[in-house]
């Protein structure tokens, strides 16, 4: 399992040396490294989430480290297929992808965490085709983070609905929660997938969802993604649409 | 929600096998396969235990992480067990991985896994996707079976019945079947079916297959259009790279080749076929010394892998001899000889020696070593490709044995006489030897002289004269023994021949060699494919 950095990581000693490594070199090995650790937590932290009694108190304090876990697991997913596509080393595969067990395997990642917190999470298919086209490992981090955001945000409850729209394979995330501030649904692009000090985002969920999206293609057209607030449980709505 | 598996009983009765380095993802893991059920685990560290563990007893599910440390990584894993037939077509074999690489989504199908599984690995993930495997397996088993056993006909009618069956497994059912309709030597029927599959809707796979026809077709422009817009609009499908730099080669545009190599291997780095592509190019660009560490990844990663070819070894003497390295040039051939046992590799070994020991001013053993091959060549048992025979014709040409030199070179023209490329670069050749004259008439009596013999045979073919056909056919087969038409020619009248009188087994075999040498000569001939099929019937 473990994606070792291409050699230990040795004692510099001196500036010169340092200057010379590429930085991103280690930046990526380190990132391996870190995501190797993070998903054992996940798995110990899960397990003792599941042996947990409901009433015991520490159980609020395991499950949000369990969320901050998954947090980091995404971002350092993230980071390092962000750092691939950006250097056109992405093994991007577009695949047959059978929408059931797609939707069985991102909800089975969400679904310890949501349970701890007590929240419902539902899912609508209303599948007019029984698979679609694109990227699975990159849809799945998409998406399970979209799930994991809201299953956070929410108050009580989370849907999760696919559907197909004039040729288009729409997923769609909504929950009953406060709704995305109003900046992020005006804001254009940049500013929104920017990192914005007062609410402590980094715009990488963002950042990252748009530019897989953008990267599916059918002929001419392309991937989008959108954000709304309302819809069936009147909170926010995270808009994935694949061509 | 939760997840009720129909299957899980069926998990009790199998026997799994869980290769994973780290030892607390490997506790992680087991937990989980005996929370789905399973109850027979075997767990192994890494590739050698893995291996131990499969030889000592076949194993129904494997559940391999593919970064494996220092060792064999878990492709590796599943290519020796595959080669050595510790896994059987019914095995069901699921790489685990922190992350897609590249190296996963390529390659040839067959040495791919049957699925993958992305850390971390949920309960719910895990049986839902087994249970979905073993449904798959039972499916599509037959048509591995019939795929292993190379009864291409039996397995598209196959994919046909599954197509009819289950309309929803089509995209898979249809890349396999336009695979086996070019084994089977049909471009135009894969051709229809990449067409259907693209009216659909736009898929990479089916666009490299496109081009990959106009390969076969000779179509280089072509498919060199198709796959610049291809690598255009997925800067990310790696396996346009692969093949956009073989038509860049077979055009001669070898520094594009290199180019396009050269990021293709930075992206995925573990493939001895494009280590050695990229050794090639970089070779004809005269960059000796990126050649020579290309090459060199090349053979090492050749090292863990069961399938070994030739062209790193040959590659890695030309870049010495042109370092002017003679004995480590002659060490890496006769490692060759070592590593690849066979005779074409020997033949072709020897020939490299010649131009070794020639480069190395080494007159009385060249001369020897090149006597040697050149009766070899001649005798049509053992055989060069043509590049490989002008290769070293041209050394006979720079060593002044003009005489030899001619004779492999109407050998070439004999055998390929339709291909106008080829006889251009024969001509090259004899120009090198200052014999442009000579080579053009040589050339010109060479090809006539072959269409003459094609002409005759096809004439007392139709008239029926079958047996005198099948004489004559026989004596120009020993002139040309590596003329694919020539050599289809000849089955067809055997074919016919048994037709009339019944089947026998030595013209069965008569007929299958000829067909099958002419696929190996020339992949792409529809002819192949028809005949075989027409054998099948007669047994």
């Amino acid at each position: 399992m473990v994606e070792r950095p291409p050699q230990r990581a040795m004692p510099i000693a001196d500036g010169s040396l340092l200057s010379a490594m590429d930085m991103s070199t280690f930046l990526v090995a380190s990132a391996h490294d870190m995501k190797n650790s993070v998903c054992v937590m996940t798995a110990y932290l899960e397990c003792a989430l599941a042996d947990l009694p409901v009433e015991a108190s520490s159980r609020a304090m395991t499950c949000q480290a369990l969320y901050e876990a998954q947090r980091i697991n995404h971002h350092l997913i993230q980071l390092l297929a962000l750092y691939k596509i950006n250097h056109n080393m992405y093994p991007f595969d577009p695949v047959e992808v059978e929408l059931d067990s797609f939707e069985r395997e991102v909800v089975a990642r969400v679904l310890p965490f949501a349970t701890a917190k007590g929240i419902v999470l539902e899912v609508i298919s209303e599948q007019t085709e029984r698979s679609w086209y694109f990227d699975y490992e990159l849809i799945v981090s998409l998406i399970t983070q979209s799930l994991h955001n809201a299953v956070k945000y929410t108050r009580s409850r989370v849907l999760l609905s696919i559907q197909v729209v004039d040729a288009r394979l729409e997923i769609r995330v909504h929950d009953d929660g406060e709704g995305f501030p109003t900046f992020m649904l005006e804001s254009s692009e940049e500013a929104a997938y920017g990192v914005n000090s007062m609410t402590g985002s980094t715009g990488l969920g963002l950042y990252f969802a748009a530019k897989v999206a953008q990267m599916h293609g059918n002929r001419a057209l392309r991937g989008s993604t959108r954000l709304e607030n309302g819809g069936a449980l009147g909170g926010a709505i995270f808009i994935l649409s694949l061509p | 929600m939760v997840v009720v598996d129909p299957n899980r009983a069926n998990f009790a009765d199998r026997s799994f096998l869980l290769v994973e380095d780290f030892e607390a993802m490997r506790g992680i893991l087991r937990e989980l396969l005996r929370r789905c059920g399973a109850r027979h685990i075997e767990v192994a560290a890494n590739g050698i235990e893995a291996l131990n563990v499969l030889r000592r007893g076949k194993c129904d599910v494997i559940l391999c992480d593919y970064h494996l440390g220092a060792g064999k990584n878990g492709q590796q894993i599943l290519e020796e067990a595959r080669h050595d037939g510790l896994v059987s077509a019914s095995t069901i074999w699921i790489m685990v991985t922190a992350e897609k690489t590249a190296d996963m989504v390529m390659g040839a199908v067959e040495h791919q896994p049957d699925d993958y599984l992305l850390k971390p690995v949920s309960e719910a993930t895990l049986q839902s996707r087994l249970a979905k495997l073993i449904g798959r397996k039972a499916a599509l088993a037959g048509i591995a079976a019939a795929m292993r056993a190379k009864e291409y006909q039996k397995a598209i009618d196959l994919c046909k019945a599954r197509l009819e069956q289950d309309p929803t497994s089509s995209m898979e059912i249809l890349r396999i079947q336009a695979d086996l309709y070019l084994n089977l030597g049909q471009p135009e029927k894969a051709g229809s079916l990449f067409d259907a599959v693209l009216a659909r809707r736009d898929v990479p796979w089916a666009r490299v297959g496109m081009a990959k026809l106009h390969i076969h077709r000779g179509h280089f422009s072509r498919a060199r259009e198709t796959l610049e817009q291809l690598v255009g609009d997925y800067p990310n499908y790696l396996e346009a790279y692969d093949v956009l730099a073989h038509t860049y080669q077979r055009q001669g545009a070898w520094s594009d080749a290199q180019r396009v190599l050269h990021h293709a291997v930075m992206v995925s780095p573990n493939s001895s076929q494009r280590q050695s592509a990229l050794g090639e190019s970089a070779l004809h660009c005269d960059d000796l010394d990126i050649a020579v560490s290309a090459y060199q990844k090349a053979l090492k990663l050749a090292a863990k892998t069961t399938y070994k070819t030739p062209e790193p070894y040959l590659g890695l003497a030309r870049v010495y001899t042109a370092q002017n390295k003679p004995g480590e040039a002659l060490k890496l051939l006769s490692q060759l000889s070592i590593d690849i046992d066979n005779d074409e590799a020997r033949l072709q070994g020897k020939a490299a020696e010649v131009r070794v020991h020639h480069a190395s001013g080494n007159t009385q053993l060249a001369e020897a070593a090149a006597r040697d091959v050149a009766a070899r060549i001649q005798s049509g048992t053992q055989n060069l490709s043509p590049a490989a025979t002008l290769n070293l014709a041209e050394t006979f040409m720079l060593m002044g044995n003009k005489e030899t030199a001619s004779k492999l070179l109407q050998f070439v023209v004999l055998n390929n006489h339709e291909d106008e490329e080829l006889a251009s670069r024969v001509l090259d050749v004899f120009e090198k030897g200052g014999m442009g004259d000579e080579g053009r008439a040589l050339i010109k009596t060479t090809r006539q002289q072959a269409t003459e013999s094609m002409n005759q045979g096809a004439r007392l073919a139709s008239q029926g004269k079958l047996s005198e056909a099948l004489e004559f056919l026989n004596e120009a087969k020993s002139l040309m023994p590596r003329n694919p038409r020539l050599l289809l020619n000849h089955a067809y009248v055997v074919i016919a021949l048994m037709q009339k009188s019944g089947w026998r087994h030595d013209m069965d075999n008569d007929a299958r060699r000829s067909i099958l040498t002419a696929r190996q000569i020339s992949p792409g001939e529809k002819r192949c494919g028809e005949l075989l099929a027409k054998l099948e019937t007669l047994r």
